[in-house]
């Protein structure tokens, strides 16, 4: 097999049905990861990528889709895809790196009575990341299936890998282990992180000195945040690890909002819906900002006027997103969720209303994100700091009357029954803060990132792994968990290590 | 980020690009700018504006020779197109070079294929987010953000920060408390009971772990019901019971505006989707807002009367003609409610109501706001005063039939005032019911029979006619004594004495005599005079009294042959014999 390495250049039109394959591909594999063959959302991404497929198919017999070092290559050329799609291509990637699959191809005489066959092909591309050989093992599996309009592609030849090396090594000009496209992705995620994180915090300093506080900024900031999690939630989730003792309400509002648009997203909302979600996330607790400080920082027991005041938040919050300079029906959408985040399932909670209807949607979403990243934070009333895990134990405890049973089962899947930033002690001796859910393997058995010792109070990335790796000769997991904590007792930011 | 500049192409790379592909890119960069500005000034349906948009996309399929899509580079200086300048804006406020380099976009792409339902939105963005202050709602690239055009990409900065603010983590602290207490690494106590085998999240090692978070199918059919409901549900409900708590709670006078100012608008939705029973519940709740026995909030009083104020004007109710479109005159329940609604807002609602009376083809939901009209007007009668100068007629005979229901002075002056309205159908109108409610005033009479208008005088003369009565009698003697008729003024000249002989009484018998039959001193054959003579007779038969009929027996036997004439057509006239 030869690379072809020119700089052939690909018409821009083509590039567009390219990149639309790979999104539609990209979507397939993680809604059948997600939600059952049954799912709509599952027959609808189905759908799109086989029309993608058919619409290359008058100039393309075959699709191959080609990962090495860090680089995808469409049809054994480069490609030099859109700056927009940046995220797009990071994730295509790192999926075949994580399964340490070098690529496929695809027939593009698939017809559409294969969908059963291809619902089958995306769920076993999904399951071979536990495998110990996954490239071996799908191409068992294939031959199995007598799947004929697929190939696993193996390792292109030292020779070929040196051309196309040498052909584009301007385009490699960052030297970590991370592709580009994942670090483009990163940078994003933090830009939009602190834009928002500043944006809020802008409205709250023009609100209290009773200036018209604008909502374009936050808009922004959420749309940009919308994308990525469109793309890849890893990274803004392993943002929303973020813990700030100072700006605590800016901190866990920009949190809320990350969290709540990630569980959105995992029930197939439109982009739409979660830009209002993300705004209603971010907007939830801006009431606060008219509560003292010492309020809110006591560390003892409230008063029944203090009580008072923390729950007159809510309303607060929603009087002052009506002074936002914003659309009105934007206003009209965003005020629901922040009025019931304190309202529980079964309507209890308050403010205290005549309510009768169940919660909205967003409101329960809010409300899940609202209390896991609340029971999160080190907060100065609470005696001992609760792991992330802890906080799911909790929280499941109140499913079905705190919280919507339905919604709180997609979000812990969402997180992991060890939610990223978990800090883990390992029966290895080694401690490792969770990075991403295994949820393909074992739920149980997380991505960490290792923490190695730099002093006291200090530590230093170490290599990401697996606990799902077993020792090769005893068929023992390589690590187990012995403890899991909150990070903050170790002084610890998880999103430090996690991006 | 940092804005990178645009690098304008040296004259070799210049060569390599067709000059026509360049003069393509100029002309739709002419036609883009032009179609902008006319969706700032016309409305989208506007001829100029809807050619605006087929002359861009004629100078677009010129570009599509050459590439598929056009990308202009954004830059403070111009537009560029494959690095070469293309367009200098000519001044500082460039309907398109401002709001896009002001919005951070580097470059913008059209793709062929593009739909003109796509430029439109586009035009239309870029038109609506061509002015955007410091603090404005949106701006280009949130609206394109919103807009998802499948042809259109584009990349952008965040332009609005004079410097992009820089994510550290050492901003953020986990508080000085715990970065003390931090605990050795090494110190790590026993792990506490958790997940491994915890009850609560109920996974036990020996079920199917991957299994435990997925969804059952009924609980993904659940999931699905309640997005599908989140996506067809109408907020409003919840909105104005939210907005309703929050205004019960607001203590100062300014956030109290504030949700009244807000509540306007939804009260809008509310009457455009016909939710009257949720619209008579909020006025409810406003108004019982005024009770306020501790005198605490007596401020309120004067906010929410100006609140009834507001929403009684046209900039509110006009979505009444949306809602009222939904109402269907059968719904019995609906219509008392928004009767309900309607009857607690101001007089001036009245302009929007009328307006609506024109555009309502129901005549149920017509006599409906003619009743609610009539109530409003009890309150105050200067709208449906100020309506009746309405130039459409077709609305003052509605106004009037509603005019004629009120039992008033004002009312009555106004019904009168109307005799001199332009429009016959509204003279008519109003002599209708002048006459119907017993009201029409002597003074006009005169002025009335005199009206351009045959009906409206046949209404004058039958009404004049209708009983013995001395005002008329005299009034309509004088007149006929005074008045030069001509002589084609033959017809009204017979109506006038036909009219004096139904309302007369035998006080008028000299003065019909005199007409009938000849004197010395005038000459025997006048056309004029024949005409008065016929018309005395007519009067005379009219009359009906026994003395009316000797003198008609001595006229049809009088010795001169144009006093005979005159008693004989008299007959013929009242008979209807030509």
């Amino acid at each position: 097999m030869k690379l072809n390495a020119s700089d052939k250049r690909i018409g821009t039109g083509k590039l567009i049905l390219f990149e639309a394959l790979l999104a539609n591909f990209y979507r397939l594999i993680q809604a059948v990861k997600i939600h059952t063959s049954t799912n709509p959302i599952v027959a609808k991404s189905l759908q799109e990528f086989i029309e993608t497929v058919h619409q290359l198919a008058s100039d393309e017999s075959r699709l191959t889709i080609r990962i090495m070092d860090g680089r995808l290559f469409f049809q054994e050329e480069p490609l030099n895809y859109r700056s927009e799609n940046a995220n797009l291509i990071a994730n295509v990637i790192q999926y075949f790196e994580i399964r340490r699959l070098h690529g496929l191809s695809l027939s593009t005489t698939l017809q559409l009575n294969e969908h059963a066959a291809l619902l089958v092909f995306a769920t076993l591309l999904n399951a071979s990341v536990s495998q110990d050989n996954p490239e071996l093992w799908l191409e068992q599996q294939i031959q199995k299936m007598n799947f004929d309009w697929v190939e696993i592609l193996h390792e292109a030849s030292p020779k070929d890998q040196t051309a196309v090396r040498e052909s584009h090594a301007t385009n490699r000009s960052i030297p970590s282990n991370r592709s580009r496209s994942e670090n483009a992705r990163i940078e994003s995620g933090k830009n939009a992180y602190v834009g928002t994180l500043t944006a809020l915090k802008e409205i709250a300093t023009h609100v209290t000195s009773s200036r018209p506080a604008g909502a374009r900024k936050a808009l922004r900031t959420v749309q940009t945040m919308v994308d990525l999690i469109m793309e890849d939630e890893i990274v803004l989730l392993g943002l929303s690890t973020i813990r700030d003792f100072d700006d605590y309400t800016y901190v866990h509002s920009v949190n809320v909002g990350i969290l709540a648009m990630t569980l959105g997203a995992r029930i197939g909302l439109s982009r739409e819906s979660l830009e209002m979600i993300g705004i209603t996330g971010l907007f939830h607790d801006l009431g606060k900002i008219e509560i003292p400080l010492d309020i809110i920082n006591k560390p003892g027991k409230l008063t029944p006027d203090e009580l008072e005041a923390i729950q007159k938040h809510v309303l607060n919050s929603v009087r002052l997103i009506l002074k936002l300079k914003a659309p009105r029906d934007l206003k009209s959408k965003i005020i629901i969720a922040p009025f019931e985040h304190h309202l529980k399932y079964d309507l209890s909670g308050y403010p205290r209303t005549n309510h009768k209807k169940p919660l909205s949607l967003y409101g329960r979403i809010i409300s899940i994100a609202d209390v896991y990243d609340a029971l999160t934070s080190p907060r100065i009333y609470r005696d001992k700091e609760i792991s992330p895990n802890q906080a799911l134990e909790i929280m499941v405890k109140g499913a079905g009357t705190d919280f919507d049973p339905i919604l709180l089962k997609v979000f812990i899947k969402m997180i992991g029954i060890y939610p990223i930033g978990t800090l883990l002690k390992l029966d290895s001796g080694e401690i490792g803060l969770v990075t991403e859910s295994s949820e393909e393997i074992d739920p149980l058995r997380p991505r960490v990132v290792l923490l190695e010792s730099a002093g006291k109070n200090a530590f230093k990335r170490g290599k990401t792994v697996s606990l799902s790796e077993k020792n090769f000769k005893s068929s023992a997991y390589k690590r187990n968990i012995v403890g899991s904590y909150h990070p903050c007792l170790y002084g610890i930011q998880p999103a430090q290590y996690l991006i | 980020m940092v804005r990178p500049n645009v690098q304008a192409t040296s004259p070799n790379e210049c060569a390599e690009v067709d000059p026509d592909e360049i003069q393509a890119a100029k002309k739709i960069l002419a036609a883009l700018i032009a179609a902008v500005r006319n969706y700032s000034l016309y409305p989208t349906e506007h001829s100029i504006s809807r050619k605006g948009i087929q002359h861009l996309r004629n100078s677009l399929s010129e570009i599509f020779q050459y590439e598929d899509n056009l990308r202009i580079e954004i830059s403070k200086d111009g537009l560029f197109y494959k690095k070469i300048k293309i367009y200098q804006p000519p001044t500082k406020n460039d309907p398109l070079v401002t709001p896009l380099f002001r919005d951070g976009i580097l470059w913008i792409a059209i793709f062929e294929g593009i739909e003109p339902s796509e430029l439109e939105l586009f035009l239309k963005l870029l038109a609506d987010t061509r002015l955007v202050t410091d603090e404005a709602e949106c701006d280009v690239v949130t609206a394109l953000w919103k807009a998802n055009l499948p042809h259109l990409r584009y990349e952008a900065i965040n332009s609005f920060w004079e410097s992009q603010p820089q994510f550290d983590f050492s901003h953020f602290k986990l508080g000085p408390e715990a970065q003390a207490q931090a605990k050795d690494i090494h110190e790590i106590e026993p792990p506490p009971k958790f997940l491994n085998d915890s009850p609560a999240l109920n996974i036990k090692k020996s079920e199917g772990r991957h299994k435990f978070f997925e969804l059952t199918a009924i609980e993904n059919q659940l999931l699905k019901k309640i997005i599908s409901k989140n996506n067809e549900a109408e907020d409003i409900e919840d909105v104005i019971s939210i907005l309703m708590i929050l205004l019960e709670d607001q203590k100062t006078e300014t956030d109290f505006i504030d949700i009244l100012d807000f509540l306007e608008h939804e009260l809008k939705l509310i009457l455009a989707n016909a939710h009257f029973d949720l619209t008579h519940a909020l006025l409810e709740k406003i108004k019982q807002l005024i009770c306020d026995p501790s005198g605490q909030f007596s401020w309120r009083n004067k906010l929410i009367h100006d609140f009834f104020f507001k929403i009684s004007l046209d900039e509110i109710l006009e979505a009444l003609e949306t809602g009222l479109s939904n109402l269907k005159p059968t719904d019995s329940n609906q219509i008392l409610s928004f009767k309900r609604v309607m009857l607690m807002l101001k007089a001036q609602a009245v302009y929007t109501l009328a307006d609506l009376l024109l555009k309502l083809p129901s005549r149920t939901l017509q006599i409906l706001l003619m009743d609610i009209i009539k109530t409003l007007s009890l309150q105050d009668l200067k709208p449906l005063e100020r309506l009746l100068d309405h130039p459409n007629p077709l609305l003052v005979k509605k106004l009037i039939t509603i005019l004629a229901h009120l039992r008033s002075k004002r009312a009555k002056e106004l019904l009168s005032r109307l005799m001199d309205h332009p429009s016959d159908e509204v003279r008519q109108k109003a002599l209708f019911w002048l006459i119907k409610r017993g009201e029409l005033p002597a003074d006009k009479v005169l002025s009335l029979i005199e009206d351009p208008n045959s009906n409206v005088r046949a209404q004058v003369f039958e009404q004049m006619g209708r009983e013995k009565n001395p005002i008329y009698e005299r009034m309509l003697r004088r007149y006929i004594e005074e008045k030069k008729f001509r002589i084609n003024d033959s017809g009204f000249l017979m109506n006038c004495y036909q009219a004096l002989g139904k309302c007369a009484s035998n006080e008028s018998l000299l003065f019909l005599e005199k007409k009938l039959f000849p004197r010395m001193s005038l000459p025997l054959v006048s056309l004029r005079r024949s005409l008065h003579r016929q018309g005395a007779a007519l009067a005379l038969i009219e009359l009906q009294t026994q003395d009316a009929k000797q003198i008609l027996n001595k006229a049809s036997r009088c010795f001169y042959p144009p006093v005979r004439r005159a008693y004989k057509r008299a007959w013929e006239f009242k008979l209807g014999v030509k």
